[in-house]
């Protein structure tokens, strides 16, 4: 009886809540009626058990909910006609999802042309940079990695006992040890890189490939998307081969034919049957095909030579910190066991994801913010254009508020009106969102995870939310302003005679003046320092040399590959038109800033045993010629073939003689690198200084080792040639006829292989770009639309001066001056701010100083036109108020 | 006095709700159950459209409050039909009637209707 009792209170209590959107006069007059009916007919309902009686109480309640929702609907308040008397919130919402006036809103919005595109282009950039935004943030960042609880997953490293963030690959015994020792984890593998030559297709192709340890495919729990993984005989040592590919590798050589698996590549002289495919998720590397690593039992033995990457699925509920305190535990074990190879390395466990992802999470949430933040004044701004809208509409909606309408019907209308706007806007955003998701996709494929990047349901929901929330901020706030007063003004015969303080509005639109500043000095600098970037004279010529790479594996006979290398270099110097050809281990690119002790006699060295630091290279005799590097000294290295009796030469470049023996001559002297002290190199020239790490470093002392056939299996080659088209027609054939077995690849001009080095720079450059242009154009709406709302507010006092004889020319320069005040401030608190951010920018500048005047006055002369353009409609319209016909239209 | 005719046409719910008055005087409750009760469940007032209706019926003076009031519950009032409510629910009832008139000569009800000429066997 009780429990009969506490249910019909709880339906009062519901019931009550719903009773406050009948209309005020019913429930003073009859409230108390209301509740006490409501409470017989629940006590009826309730009465007839505790089911049936749960049931007939919540149907009452459902029933109970919706009448008195549209309780004061005119149909039941006749006969006669009253005004409406429903709960504003109740009106609102019936006349926002009243289907007769869809059309009216449509039509409306279609006479608004202009506004109603400008609204929705805004906005649907806004949805699309958002929602864009979203669905990397949430990939790379919130979203599991994608395999069987990826949270399991850690990478195993070793680490230098004294540093641990010193992380280093892992021995092969030890990934076995671990493995066996620990408790903690499920299994534990290794992998690592090989580049091999497929040769089994009509072009010999060159393939990332990862060898790996056994348990590698059961540590990630990863299913293949055709075929299996590797069985436990495949990942033994002189079992059968086998190969995994990728689904990229898979698309772009077979075509997606599940028939794959009746195929075999063929590397290095050996068959290797296709097993199997792994989905593009799988990796986020460039992997071409998985192979069994089946290292030798005298490998897998090996303490000291480093160079497997560890990882690890932990055992379940296992955390990171308990597998690293497991493999402390064992590694102590493998000290005493092994005290010379294990006393002083430890062991570095971490989450997958977060070596996945690396340091790009506070840059991506940066970014996601920034984005947000213009996003949210481009509603503002819409806001802003929507309440001109209104302004404009005055008299029609308090015509319609004449006619009976209440302010909850009026709102609601334009609710309706601006949810339309965003629906569009939300469709062509999400469809945007998804083409800049795709050029995110192509664009950015040094991001981490890239290629797990897709719209998703979430990403579509998120574009939903934000369209929806879009519509409330845009459509609720204006209507809300503009219909405060309708029916007092209508009936007062006038309208407020002087535009209205609108500070916020103001505010808003200084902001948006000094962010666009901020942004356009910004894009501006760094758009002219990746200028000089590219046009740096590094001391040697890009145009017209050639690289490319013909396969070679470390692990290949070096005798062998030395005969390649100059068969090869021979054949393409006697190629017409060839100018130069040769060949270096690295490019001059940053990536590759190697220091190394060398000794010179008769040289002081900078360290107590007489060392100095130098950067290093070894390159063959073609290889400066190629670059049209001038020697300032002594000989070219000699011709690069096999002579063993031959004495090890090197160049060293001008920098290494001023830094390190100013005024002497080196060339015929000695030199020896710290680790190969043993063989001493003969100095025989000395050449012009070039920028070796990347364009923005200064020249550094190099040592250039003279390379000798095979030193270095997989170098960049480098050629001039005088008709580039004709000599990369005639490489390949030239290539399979020295050996039918090998692939060449990477073919590009030397300035596409530099175009890395500055890829940082430009990728910076054009995203400030894209910014700065974003807050120009905001900042122009909000311009527009803050003047637009003034000057139709101020018709009247507009009409009134003229008809005191101003001139529509003073109207205009009332509106410049005005918006002139705000420009002003925006402009010197942008500068302000770019003066504050210049120890920032700094950092990223090359060759253009943060206080660059010229840069300076560009970008605050492109603000001041866009600006002008902006504030040139509404100043053209104040000129253009006809003074009788805004004294007389109010 | 005001000519009823100038109040038509009645909504169903105010019909039902003078309908259910015009025996006796009833309170809210009474009147919901009176029409349930009479159109066999088919109309189930709410609250708010009872009250809005009883509102306006009683601002239009068909309707009005009648003297008794419950002594167990102060809150529960009793309504009765006015001599205007009476004639406007006669006027209501004639132009209804009429209006099925109408729709009998149209023979909505298709050949179901008897036919004068052959009688029935």
């Amino acid at each position: 009886m009780t429990k009969t009792a506490a249910r019909v209170r709880l339906a009062l209590a519901i019931h009550g809540v719903f009773l406050r959107f009948t209309p005020a006069a019913i429930r003073r007059q009859h409230g108390d009626e209301m509740k006490r009916t409501f409470s017989d007919l629940a006590e009826e309902a309730a009465s007839r058990g505790r089911i049936r009686g749960g049931i007939g109480l919540i149907g009452l309640l459902a029933h109970e909910a919706a009448d008195l929702l549209a309780s004061g609907r005119p149909a039941i308040a006749r006969p006669g006609r009253d005004a409406d008397e429903r709960h504003p919130m109740t009106s609102m919402l019936l006349a926002l999802a009243d289907w007769h006036t869809l059309g009216r809103s449509a039509r409306t919005l279609w006479q608004r042309r202009a506004f109603a595109l400008t609204a929705t282009l805004t906005l649907a950039l806004g949805t699309a940079a958002t929602t864009a935004l979203f669905s990397v943030v949430d990939t790379i960042l919130v979203k599991p990695l994608p395999y069987p609880e990826a949270d399991r997953l850690v990478t195993v490293m070793e680490a230098s006992r004294s540093a641990t963030a010193k992380v280093s690959l892992v021995a092969p015994a030890r990934v076995e040890d671990w493995n066996q020792m620990s408790r903690t984890f499920v299994a534990i593998a290794g992998l690592y890189s090989e580049n091999v030559t497929d040769t089994s297709g009509t072009n010999n192709e060159r393939l990332e490939a990862r060898r790996v340890t056994p348990r590698f495919f059961r540590v990630y729990e990863a299913v293949p998307i055709v075929g299996r993984t590797f069985v436990d005989a495949e990942e033994r040592y002189g079992g059968p081969a086998a190969a995994v590919l990728s689904e990229a590798f898979w698309t772009r050589r077979f075509g997606r034919d599940p028939g794959v698996l009746n195929q075999a590549l063929h590397i290095g002289g050996q068959m290797y049957p296709i097993v199997g495919v792994m989905s593009a998720s799988f990796t986020s590397a460039t992997t071409d095909v998985w192979l069994p690593a089946q290292l030798t039992p005298f490998m897998t033995g090996l303490r000291s030579a480093r160079f497997l990457s560890g990882i690890g699925r932990l055992k379940p509920g296992v955390t990171a910190g308990q597998a690293q305190d497991d493999l402390d535990r064992i590694e102590r074990e493998l000290a005493v066991r092994f005290p010379a190879d294990d006393k002083d390395w430890a062991t570095a466990v971490s989450s997958l994801k977060s070596v996945r992802i690396g340091d790009r999470s506070q840059e991506l949430w940066l970014l996601f913010g920034a984005v947000g933040l213009l996003w949210l004044i481009a509603l503002a701004n819409v806001a802003a254009l929507v309440l001109v809208e209104m302004r404009r509409r005055q008299r029609e909606l308090a015509v319609r508020a004449a006619l009976g309408a209440s302010r909850g019907r009026i709102v609601g209308g334009v609710l309706q009106e601006v949810l339309l706007l965003c629906l569009v806007a939300g469709v062509l955003g999400a469809a945007g969102s998804v083409w800049m998701v795709g050029g995110i996709r192509a664009t950015f494929l040094t991001l981490p995870r890239i290629n797990e990047l897709t719209m998703d349901g979430r990403a579509l929901a998120f574009a939903a939310g934000t369209s929806l929330l879009a519509a409330l901020l845009c459509g609720l706030a204006p209507a809300m302003l503009a219909t405060r007063r309708l029916v007092a003004e209508l009936t007062r015969g006038g309208r407020g005679v002087a535009g209205g303080a609108h500070r916020l509005q103001r505010l808003l639109v200084v902001a948006q003046v000094a962010l666009s500043v901020l942004l356009c000095v910004s894009a501006t600098l760094l758009v002219r320092s990746y200028d000089n970037l590219t046009r740096v004279n590094s001391g040697f010529t890009a145009e017209g040399a050639y690289t490319f790479h013909v396969g070679a594996r470390w692990d290949e006979d070096r005798t062998a590959v030395g005969h390649l290398q100059q068969r090869l270099i021979e054949s393409i110097s006697q190629q017409p038109g060839v100018q130069a050809i040769g060949m270096t281990n690295f490019l001059p690119l940053p990536g590759a800033t190697l220091r190394y002790q060398v000794k010179v006699s008769g040289v002081p060295g900078t360290d107590p045993n007489g060392f100095v630091t130098a950067g290093s290279r070894t390159v063959s005799a073609g290889y400066l010629d190629a670059l049209k590097v001038p020697m300032v000294a002594g000989a070219p290295c000699p011709a690069f073939r096999f002579d063993p009796k031959a004495a090890s030469t090197v160049l060293v470049n001008r920098r290494f003689v001023d830094r390190f023996a100013a005024g002497q001559t080196l060339v015929g002297r000695e030199l020896r690198f710290a680790q190969y002290m043993q063989i001493p190199q003969l100095i025989v020239g000395v050449v012009a200084d070039i920028g070796e790490d990347g364009p923005a470093a200064d020249a550094v002392p190099y040592v250039y080792a003279c390379a000798r056939p095979g030193d270095w299996p997989d170098p960049e080659y480098v050629v001039r040639a005088a008709d580039p088209p004709r000599f990369a027609a005639s490489l390949r054939p030239l290539v399979r006829q020295i050996d039918p077995s090998r692939a060449v690849f990477g073919y590009r001009s030397l300035s596409d292989a530099l175009e890395t080095a500055v890829d940082e720079p430009r990728m910076t450059a054009g995203l400030t770009t894209l910014f700065a242009v974003t807050a120009l154009t905001l900042a122009a709406i909000g311009l527009y639309g803050l003047f637009m709302l003034i000057v139709s507010e101020s018709r009247r006092e507009i009409g009134v001066r003229l008809a005191l004889g101003a001139a529509p020319t003073q109207m205009v320069g009332l509106v410049c001056a005005s918006a002139g005040r705000l420009l002003v401030a925006g402009v010197l608190i942008g500068l302000g701010l770019t003066f504050g951010a210049g120890r920032v920018l700094r950092t990223l500048l090359f060759g253009v100083s943060t206080y660059d005047a010229g840069t300076l006055a560009v970008a605050t002369l492109t603000l001041v036109v866009v600006s002008c353009t902006a504030i040139a409609i509404p100043a053209i319209r104040a000129s253009r108020v006809r003074p009788t016909e805004a004294l007389r239209a109010d | 006095m005001v000519d009823a005719r100038r109040f038509l046409p009645l909504s169903p719910q105010q019909f039902h709700i003078l309908l259910a008055l015009s025996d006796r005087e009833r309170h809210g409750y009474g009147i919901i159950l009176d029409i349930v009760e009479r159109t066999g469940g088919g109309l189930r007032l709410g609250t708010g459209t009872l009250y809005t209706s009883v509102a306006r019926l009683a601002e239009l003076s068909l309707i009005a409050e009648a003297d008794r009031t419950d002594r167990r519950d102060e809150r529960r009032r009793y309504y009765r039909l006015t001599p205007l409510g009476r004639a406007v629910l006669r006027a209501e009832t004639a132009r209804l009637e009429g209006l099925v008139r109408h729709a009998h000569d149209a023979r909505v009800y298709g050949g179901r209707r008897p036919d004068p000429a052959r009688p029935r066997s």
